[in-house]
């Protein structure tokens, strides 16, 4: 095929239902974000809404630039970009800027940088990288159904690349972002193959580790109290000392219930006078936004909401699974798997039925490194979609 | 380079794409799941629980108005105190409450009533679940004295304000060792003591930070941040530290005062404690004006009741008093802070500012009102009222025995309350406003029904032998002597009770009544505080109330101004107002008028619409020809009130008012036997400016014993300046067709166009700037 027919089947590769309702999607995503963005701010003041609509640019140059660019170009430069993020991360660590107890953030003049977002990315072609050019090295492997995946010792360097940047991470501290770096290496991981054994051998550590990690001191006081608070909900915690309740204010995670809660079916409509109290809703910005939607919008708006995530999900596996170029397959597995989680796990926080963990919500949570990043990650699929899973 | 990898086993590559849709899809469906469980099946709920929790409603209390005098001097006003209140939310914690309670005793000198009655008020929010904070103490010693208002200073030499016995210290709280702040004036920083060997926090057990050496050696705990001393000697300026327990002292009563709001801000984190500054009701004035300004104090249950959503649940109430009267001017309008709680921080959702309260100024006279309290003083107990007879203002209103409103509107300590409510002396009613047995001073009533009625003329004259026989019984006359045959002018003078007996028997006692109302007895004067009404009994009141039912020797009592006829002091001046400014019978009034803090007027009282007693200028002038005669004549009883320089009008009334109490001292009992003393007075005549009552309870002779006290209190107000001379005289014109050769009489109102008769009622003294 030559170059114009390549560019004819791009364009209607565009123009397919699939592939247009996710661009719908996008934009409803984005045009979401500036609406919730707007109302944050309307609540709770602050500069973020003016910095999101600052990022928008810049993100969707960015969006446009990852659609069209060379995937190859990509694939080379997986590792320094890799590389970047991770050294970017141990930068952080050193003259990082604080803010709530937790060094997250560089700051050039204006503007903060959140390398733990870049970071995501970083895994995400640094391991599509990884597998598709392991694979290719050993072309001749025939596959019974088990040989074909991945034996333990197949994952150990996969792995070593994950947990580079996880405690560069989780010492941050900044659980949520560990866990959904973890979930997504593990969702990529999984959808290639993994032998019976080596997946039990794994989960079996993972159930060590964890109570390991709880006493340990690497999880958080606070973050241990909130697991506490969803197990128990009369659970208070009392200062030993004084025999104090520590928190007589309502927890975030009772204010998200009511604020929910409130929405009903169709909402309280914008800045409605009955959500005053989202002025004193903590990360209204941020983690819980969701919750401020929900109020805002009713179970109906979280539907239409939910729908476009779920839409982009599924659009990400199938592109994946139309991928000629394993490295594709895994690119798009790895995005699909990072909205996936991130709205599954923000969502299932706001709604109270998983612990409070800090994982924003996709393009709607305040944050410029992750609005970036998810559109470049989006602009990769895309670009993918164009080609068809051709490099 | 790489070539497709087309070799993959699709198959097994799609069915596990299709798993992790399907694990993606669930997810979504238990978001979906979640959410509608949340929005929709508990959405109300959520609702309701969200739209109470949220928010916290603060009052922003209202500045109660302050009360004047009429010249603007402030007898009642708010002045801002510090204050500790527990928050019992705190305390849950039993070991904890015990720490502060403790804690809280050494600093504050709390007694071991003071500390019982904190554990009971902590012990009844705990059980009732309640928040309110409990109030401890509201005179925080700070920098001002609490008995005279000096500011408090430090002892010059800083080893003196160490605590060397001056006092007997109470004795140290059992849970630290004799623990003393040690302050250091240097640097502000207090220190507590503590063993040079001690490594841990006695108040955490956190490991302490040493530093320094020597006699400077000290410790900070890095929790707490308190700081530790090991000497006397600061370790940051290597000054002596003085120990705080009275370490100030009052440079006015020299009384010595721990700078107890300082220690409690050096405690650190004391749980549940909460130090804030209120506004506390001060009286300038308290024993001299209590009954007539009252006092405030907290709110009851019941008056949340009746009035909801006006007080907050520590507002304050007036008492007694104006304070009690005017308690919806005075207390102005609460205001409303809403705040919206968040986790991390609290923000301000509406607010309502709120409205301060009027202040009023009164009729009274703060000074004379001293004056009448200074010369009341040495009674045992009575009332004084002083009164402007042509406006109804109000220039003194006194009760005696009095009450310090301070002490009311505060805390009473036990002493305090078991002196007032055993007091034999009752200094809890406003006597002025009470009604007891008037006596003779009755007697104007009598005579002008007497007038009116015809029965008698000013000539009219019976004979008096110091009894009066009727209906079987022998009714007295004060003079057992008798004061023979007497006529109007000379019955009052002597206050002839068989003269009045006689009148009163034509009259009959429902006439008497009817002129006894039209003088205002019997009802209220309509003055702004609570009064007594008083009884003018009708034959149907006595058939009614009494068991023997009306007998008409009872006329004869009641035209003396006795039997079960009452009166207060206050109505007893309004009736001589009556006779002062002619037939008008004025509303006594005590408020002036009320303005806002910008000294608008807001409401000026305006002498409300009287009606007058029917009264001609004759019968006027033959009342008061005799209450002249009372004063000035050489035989009258009220001689006690003679005034050289302007002539008074008055009448002495003593009242038979024997009782018996019930455990009664035999010193009491002597005193209850009795008889009532009164004097009642107007002046200058003609045009008086001024009516004074006094009455003694129990005082014995109306002439005796009131009479003077009603001249010292005339003195006064003609020394503080409130006699207003007459203009100078116009030099009568000669062809001026003026009767007489005695001078035209200005036709002033309340004086009537009186024509002299042969009883020289007008003394013409036409002196120009005849003020002495």
């Amino acid at each position: 095929m030559q170059r114009s027919e390549l560019s004819r089947s791009q364009r209607s590769a565009l123009l397919e239902p699939f592939n247009l309702l996710a661009l719908l999607s996008i934009i409803g995503l984005i045009v979401a974000s500036l609406i919730a963005q707007a109302d944050a701010h309307y609540y709770a003041g602050g500069k973020q809404y003016e910095r999101h609509t600052v990022w928008m640019l810049v993100g969707s140059a960015a969006f446009l630039l990852a659609a069209v660019i060379d995937l190859r170009f990509i694939e080379r430069g997986a590792y320094l970009f890799y590389g970047v993020c991770v050294a970017l991360l141990l930068l952080t660590m050193f003259v990082g800027t604080t803010v709530g107890g937790s060094t997250r953030w560089l700051r050039l003049g204006e503007i903060n940088i959140q390398a733990s977002e870049f970071v995501k990315l970083g895994v995400i072609i640094a391991l599509a990288r990884f597998l598709h050019q392991r694979r290719e090295r050993s072309p001749g492997e025939t596959a019974t159904r088990q040989e074909g995946k991945y034996r333990l010792s197949d994952l150990l360097a996969p792995l070593g690349l994950v947990l580079v940047p996880v405690p560069l991470i989780l010492l941050q501290p900044d659980l949520g972002t560990t866990l959904m770096v973890m979930f997504v290496a593990a969702t990529m991981l999984a959808v290639e193959g993994i032998q019976r054994r080596a997946a039990m051998i794994i989960m079996v550590c993972t159930l060590i580790v964890i109570p390991v990690a709880w006493q340990s001191g690497l999880i958080q006081e606070y973050q241990k109290d909130r697991v506490f608070k969803l197990v128990d909900d009369r659970w208070e915690k009392v200062d030993q000392a004084t025999g104090v309740i520590h928190e007589n204010r309502r927890t975030q995670a009772e204010q998200a219930m009511w604020a929910i809660g409130s929405g009903g079916l169709t909402g309280q409509g914008r800045k409605s006078a009955n959500a005053q109290r989202l002025k004193v809703f903590p990360e209204v910005h941020t983690d819980f936004i969701s919750a401020m939607v929900a109020e805002e919008f009713g179970f109906l708006g979280l539907t239409v909401l939910l729908f476009m995530f779920w839409w982009l999900v599924m659009w990400g596996l199938r592109t994946a699974l139309d991928s000629r170029e394993r490295f594709c397959r895994l690119l798009c597995t790895g995005v699909a798997a990072l909205f996936g989680w991130q709205v599954f796990v923000n969502v299932g926080m706001v709604t109270g039925f998983l612990p409070v963990v800090g994982v924003p919500l996709p393009f709607l949570s305040y944050g410029g490194s992750a609005f970036l990043t998810l559109l470049m990650c989006l602009g990769l699929v895309l670009n993918i979609a164009r080609k068809r899973g051709r490099m | 380079m790489r070539t497709h990898d087309e070799h993959e086993d699709a198959g097994a590559l799609r069915s596990r794409f299709g798993l992790l849709a399907i694990v993606f899809t669930a997810c979504f469906v238990v978001l979906l799941g979640r959410l509608f469980y949340v929005q929709i099946v508990r959405g109300d709920e959520y609702r309701a629980a969200a739209r109470t929790s949220f928010t916290t409603t603060e009052r922003l209390p209202a500045r109660r108005g302050e009360v004047k005098d009429r010249t603007g001097v402030v007898l009642a006003k708010n002045v801002p105190v510090r204050r500790l209140r527990l928050a019992p939310d705190k305390l849950l914690k039993p070991a904890v409450q015990a720490a502060v309670i403790t804690r809280l005793a050494a600093i504050l000198e709390l007694t071991h009533e003071d500390e019982a009655e904190i554990v009971d008020k902590l012990a009844l929010a705990h059980e009732g679940n309640r928040s309110d904070p409990i109030l401890v103490s509201e005179r925080l010693v700070d920098d001002q004295c609490p008995f005279d208002g000096a500011t408090l200073e430090l002892p010059v030499d800083p080893r003196a304000g160490a605590s060397g016995g001056e006092r007997s210290d109470p004795p140290p709280p059992s849970d630290v060792d004799a623990e003393h702040l040690l302050f250091c004036r240097e640097c502000g920083l207090y220190n507590e003591p503590i063993a040079a060997d001690a490594t841990f926090c006695p108040h955490d057990r956190s490991r302490l930070t040493w530093a320094g050496e020597g006699a400077q050696r000290s410790a900070t705990c890095p929790k707490c941040k308190r700081h530790f001393a090991t000497s006397g000697v600061c370790p940051i300026d290597g000054q002596i530290m003085s120990a705080t327990q009275h370490n100030l002292v009052c440079p006015v009563c020299k009384r010595r005062f721990t700078n107890q709001v300082a220690v409690l801000e050096s405690q650190g984190d004391l749980a549940g404690v909460m130090v804030d500054t209120t506004l506390m009701r001060e009286y300038t004035q308290p024993f001299t004006l209590a009954h007539t300004l009252g006092y405030i104090n907290r709110v009851t249950r019941e008056d949340l009741e009746t009035n909801p959503g006006v007080y907050p649940i520590d507002g304050r109430k007036g008492r007694a008093g104006i304070e009690s009267a005017l308690e919806a001017i005075l207390r102005g309008k609460s205001g409303e802070v809403e705040f919206l709680m968040g986790t991390n921080r609290t923000v301000e959702n509406s607010r309502r500012p709120s409205e301060p309260g009027f202040d009023v100024w009164l009729t009274i006279d703060a000074r004379l009102q001293r004056e009448v309290r200074d010369i009341l003083r040495y009674q045992r107990s009575g009332a004084a009222v002083v009164m402007e007879p042509n406006t109804g203002e109000i220039l003194a209103l006194y009760s005696h025995p009095g009450f310090d409103p301070n002490a009311w509107s505060g805390r009473l300590s036990k002493e305090e309350w078991t002196s007032i409510s055993q007091n034999p002396y009752d200094p809890l009613h406003n006597k002025a406003v009470t009604a007891y047995a008037p006596g003779s001073v009755y007697k104007i009533v009598t005579a002008l029904g007497g007038l009116r009625e015809h029965i008698i003329t000013p000539e009219t004259t019976y004979f008096c032998p110091g009894h009066y026989e009727f209906g079987g019984r022998d009714f007295g006359c004060h003079l057992k002597t008798g004061h023979g045959t007497v006529n109007l002018r000379s019955a009052l003078k002597g206050s002839c009770d068989v003269y009045f007996y006689k009148v009163a028997e034509q009259l009959g006692i429902d006439r008497l009544a009817k002129y006894g109302r039209e003088f205002g007895f019997g009802a209220p004067t309509g003055i702004e505080i609570a009064e007594s009404v008083g009884i003018v009994p009708t034959r149907k009141w006595y058939d009614e109330t009494t068991q023997l039912k009306f007998q008409p020797g009872l006329t004869l009592s009641v035209g003396i101004g006795q039997g079960s006829l009452t009166a207060t002091p206050l109505q007893v001046a309004r009736s001589f107002a009556v006779m002062a400014n002619g037939g008008r019978l004025v509303q006594p009034r005590l408020v002036m008028r009320y303005t806002d803090e910008s000294r608008q007027e807001e409401q000026e009282f305006l002498p409300v619409d009287e009606r007058r007693v029917t009264m001609t200028p004759d019968e006027h002038a033959f009342i008061e020809d005799g209450l002249l005669a009372v004063v000035n004549d050489p035989g009258g009883t009220g001689k006690a009130a003679y005034d050289e320089l302007l002539k008074v009008a008055g009448k002495t009334g003593t009242a038979e008012a024997a009782q018996s109490r019930i455990g009664a001292t035999p010193e009491i009992a002597t005193w209850l036997k009795e008889d009532h003393a009164w004097f009642a007075m107007y002046a200058p005549v003609p045009d008086p400016q001024v009516v004074i009552v006094v009455f003694v309870e129990h005082g014995g002779s109306g002439g005796h014993d009131a009479g003077p006290l009603a001249r010292r209190i005339f003195e006064a107000w003609k020394r503080l300046g409130l006699y207003r001379a007459p203009p100078p005289e116009l030099e009568p014109d000669p062809l001026d067709g003026a009767p007489g050769g005695s001078g035209a009489v200005p036709d002033l109102p309340g004086n009537g166009a009186a024509t002299p008769t042969d009883h020289h009622l007008h003394d013409l003294q036409a002196t120009p700037g005849g003020a002495p």
